[in-house]
Order: C-alpha cells, then sequence, then structure tokens
C-alpha cells in the first residue's frame, strides 16, 4: 500500500527517523493526535513539492520541525478563534467531558494546557527543549531566531508555568 | 529578584514540564506505515490536478486537492473546538502579548517633541486624509506628540522601541504585530519625503501586503496601517471612533473559504498589547472578492489601556507552508470605552 518510492531516499530516511517524533512534538501543542498526523503527513507532502535539498541531516530536522510547529501554531490559533466563537455562540454551561481518555494524569493535563496557553514562542522552544532535548542552538536552528531569544523565551515560558503552579500549590 | 525560594519553583516546573511532556508523547503511537499511504494519497490527489499543458506549476499549493484535506481538517478543529468549550473556560481572560525582541535599530526613551498638527495618510487604500485632530482625553493621559500618538499602528510611541529605518519597522510589524512566520520584506518604495511603503509577503511568491511607513514628528519611522488587494476594509475607517460596544464591520474580501480573522488590539501604557475582542468575517472564496458584513464585540482591558488601538484584519496561510499570516490590513482606530466618557 505505502509507496515508499513515492519519497526521496534523503526523505524516507527522514520520514522513518522522524515521523514518530513530529508527531508527538505536535500533540504536546495541541489535543487531537489524528490533526497533528495530518500536520505532520501535509509537511512532508509539502516537502516532496519542494524537490531536493535534503542532503544536510540537521537542517532537514530542522526545517521539518520548523513546518510540523508553524502548521501546529497556524491551528493552535484557529483553534481558539473558533472556542472563542462557539462560546459566544453556545450556552456555556458545558459540564466536564465524561468520555474524555484518562489517559494522561489531571497535573500532566493542566501542565499541558498551561504550557499551549503560553506566547508561541515560549511555547514551542519548551516544547522542543523538554521533548527533544535539543540545545540552544539547535532550537534558535528551527525557530529562526538567536540563541540569546531561546534562552529569553525558555526562562518567561518557565518562570509563567512556575508562577502558576506555585499559586496552585498554596 | 532574590535568591530565595524562585529556583525552588523553577525546579519544581521544570520537573514537572517534563513528566507532563513525557507522559503525553508516551501516550501517542501513530503509525508509520498508516501515516505513509496517507502521504502517498494526497500526493497521487495532488499528481491528478488538471492543469492546462504547458501551464507554470503555480507557487501555491492549487486548491482542488487540499479543499478535502481542509475539510477534514475543519472538521476535526470543529471536534477538537468542540472538546475544548468543555474545559476551562479562559474567554474573559486578557492576553498580554510580549514585547517583541528589541529591534538592532536605535531606540530611544521618553519621547518629548513638541505635539504638531498632524496630518497622516490612511493606511487603509493609501489615499491621503486627515486624521481627526480632536485629542479630547488624549494628550491630557500622554504628553506624546498627536500625530504620533494618533498615527503610529507600529511601534507605539508609549514602547521605548523606535526606528531609523522604514524597512525595518516594516519588518517589526509584520512579525511581531501581523504575526507572519517568516516575512518576506521587500525594499523601501518613498512616496513624499517622509513616508512610503514596503512590500511584505508571507513567501517569495506570496501575496503582498503593503505596509505604509511614515517618518513622524520625532524623526522616527513607524508602520501607519497596511492594505491589501483582496481584503478592503470599509467599516471601520481608519482613525474612526470605536465604542465600547458591537462594532460594525463590512468590506470585501477573497480568501481561502472567504475567511478572514478580525482581532482589535489595543496597547497598554508600556507598549505591550492586549487583544480586546476577535470573531471571523467571511468574504469570498473564489474571485472576484466578495462583500463581508460582521460585528466586533469589544471592551476595554483595563485604565491603563491608551485611548488608541489597531484593527488587524488577517487571513491565515493555509497550505501550512509558513503556518502563519498571508495577508493583513491594519486599520488605525480610536477607541471610546465608557471610562472616557
Amino acid at each position: 500500500m505505502a509507496d515508499v518510492a513515492a519519497l526521496s531516499s534523503e526523505l524516507d530516511r527522514l520520514y522513518r527517523e522522524h515521523y514518530r517524533s513530529l508527531v508527538r512534538l505536535a500533540a504536546i501543542l495541541l489535543d487531537d493526535v489524528s490533526l497533528c498526523e495530518e500536520i505532520v503527513q501535509d509537511t512532508f507532502v509539502a516537502a516532496l513539492r519542494r524537490g531536493g535539498g535534503w542532503d544536510d541531516p540537521t537542517r532537514s530536522a530542522a526545517y521539518l520541525r520548523s513546518a510540523v510547529l508553524n502548521g501546529a501554531r497556524s491551528h493552535l490559533r484557529k483553534q481558539q478563534v473558533r472556542r472563542r466563537w462557539l462560546r459566544s455562540a453556545t450556552p456555556p454551561e458545558i459540564g466536564p467531558g465524561a468520555d474524555r481518555p484518562a489517559l494522561i494524569a489531571a497535573e500532566h493535563q493542566a501542565m499541558l494546557e498551561a504550557l499551549r496557553a503560553l506566547p508561541d514562542r515560549q511555547r514551542e522552544v519548551l516544547a522542543l527543549r523538554y521533548y527533544l532535548d535539543l540545545s540552544e542552538a539547535e532550537i534558535a536552528a528551527t525557530l529562526g531566531i538567536s540563541p540569546g531569544s531561546v534562552k529569553t523565551h525558555a526562562h518567561r515560558g518557565l518562570a509563567a508555568l512556575a508562577s502558576r503552579f506555585e499559586e496552585v500549590d498554596r | 529578584m532574590s535568591d530565595g525560594p524562585m529556583p525552588t519553583s523553577h525546579e519544581r516546573a521544570d520537573e514537572r514540564l517534563r513528566q507532563a511532556i513525557e507522559a503525553r508523547t508516551t501516550t501517542v503511537q501513530p503509525s508509520v506505515e498508516a501515516g505513509l499511504d496517507r502521504i502517498s494519497e494526497k500526493l497521487e490527489a495532488t499528481t491528478r490536478l488538471p492543469r492546462a499543458a504547458g501551464a507554470p506549476r503555480s507557487p501555491r499549493p492549487q486548491r482542488p486537492p487540499w479543499l478535502l484535506v481542509a475539510a477534514a481538517l475543519v472538521l476535526l478543529v470543529a471536534v477538537a473546538g468542540g472538546l475544548l468549550v468543555v474545559r476551562e473556560d479562559d474567554g474573559d481572560r486578557v492576553d498580554v502579548i510580549d514585547q517583541p525582541d528589541r529591534p538592532a535599530t536605535t531606540a530611544t526613551t521618553g519621547t518629548t517633541a513638541p505635539p504638531t498638527t498632524a496630518t497622516t495618510e490612511a493606511p487603509d487604500s493609501g489615499a491621503s486624509t486627515t486624521v481627526p485632530s480632536t485629542p479630547g482625553p488624549i494628550t491630557s493621559v500622554f504628553e506624546i506628540p498627536q500625530d504620533i500618538l494618533v498615527g503610529a499602528v507600529w511601534p507605539r510611541p508609549s514602547s521605548d522601541v523606535r526606528f531609523d529605518d522604514p524597512v525595518a519597522a516594516a519588518r517589526s510589524f509584520a512579525r511581531y504585530l501581523a504575526h507572519y512566520a517568516n516575512p518576506v520584506v521587500g525594499e523601501f518604495r518613498p512616496g513624499d519625503a517622509r513616508s512610503g511603503e514596503v512590500p511584505v509577503r508571507p513567501t517569495a511568491r506570496g501575496p503582498e501586503t503593503t505596509v505604509l511607513v511614515r517618518q513622524l514628528s520625532d524623526d522616527h519611522w513607524y508602520v501607519i496601517g497596511s492594505a491589501t488587494e483582496d481584503i478592503v476594509v470599509d467599516r471601520p475607517a481608519s482613525g474612526e471612533q470605536l465604542f465600547d460596544s458591537r462594532q460594525p464591520l463590512t468590506g470585501r474580501a477573497l480568501a481561502f473559504e472567504g475567511t478572514v480573522h478580525v482581532e482589535l488590539l489595543a496597547y497598554l501604557a508600556d507598549g505591550r498589547h492586549v487583544s480586546l475582542g476577535e470573531t471571523i468575517v467571511t468574504g469570498s472564496g473564489s474571485p472576484p472578492a466578495g462583500p463581508f458584513t460582521g460585528s466586533l464585540d469589544w471592551s476595554p482591558a483595563s485604565a491603563d489601556m491608551e485611548p488608541v488601538g489597531v484593527l488587524i484584519f488577517s487571513t491565515a496561510d493555509e497550505s501550512a507552508e509558513t503556518g502563519g499570516t498571508w495577508q493583513a490590513v491594519a486599520v488605525p482606530v480610536r477607541l471610546v470605552p465608557d471610562f472616557y466618557n
């Protein structure tokens, strides 16, 4: 079924090496895993359209991560608008979903939601740092910002999370 | 900041975040082969695109194959949005947006240039109109020249960011206020001695958003608005007063599925901006541009807010090529919440 030949050999290698981690990276930022898969698949489709230039593994991986983060960011923004739109158009009193999978502990879920509420750059820097353990230089290359900005965003993001959970702990 | 409990709370947040991300990612087990099948399907759909013989390949993905994917995504987003609605209600929270990283151009503080009676070019059409110069309570609150206070969309005069270069001002506007992912910024096109425009695109071949820039009375460059061919805003007009209630929105737009995102931003006294309200309006999804009507409910963020703001009409990059804004129109407005009356 899978047409491996459709991918160039370099992209095929990148796909096999990074597909899962890219979906998981998106899943840190978005709730819907199938949507995350779509974003990553679309990234590879776009990469194929783009053609060659996949010989440098470091740059290629950074490009793919960047594209996935862009896709996730775009959908997150639309979700936020849609959420507010729906809220204004429908009665707000809706109880918690009984069928919500309880795979993630409440505290973890709360932390993920707090992470997702951070400004774009802070959220993405922290996701890259804590999931992929990328260095500041690698994060900077992925996001197209300076290493100093990476440090600033990481510090601000973590400070915001610490502040939020400090209040909860009291 | 003291060396007290902060490191402990940081360390705790650090550990919690690491655990939360690990817990989340271990539950996500996508199938590599199924993903490859989907990619093949999408590629196949792409290659079936009808294209006239010898026609050049479009720089952007063609619409038809994406419509199915987009429709699926819209459904997924709607489902996800529905799930999110049942979660924590943060609708009333005001998001304070970060200051941009300090630009590499000269930054000065404490603008003290004398007030001037200003005329400013209207940003929505490029036509020259006079910005209302009746200051009302504005000058009593801020000792800032009127032309800057009323005309500057970016940077705000109350921030300490200034630009000596019009292109740098346009780039910063595109990146931090209009949310382009990686804006492609063209050369400055001079108009008169102190104004001009800078083309900004989401990609090298993307549509142009014309960023209107002007050197105001402190001799620094400011963005005073932006315009595009595909989004034309009739109401509110540049410099129009928006009262604290429902604001009508009218104009014409051509956008993917006709959808245009509208957000009203205002500024706090320290230059940071806040979102006072947002909505979507629907124009046309296929040429020519179609009319849109809508309304925006907004309320003031705080008494610390400047009585001027900007409405951003934007479309997103639906190809996910950049993940950011595709086109953006910025309309400066004056805000008249109850506490200014």
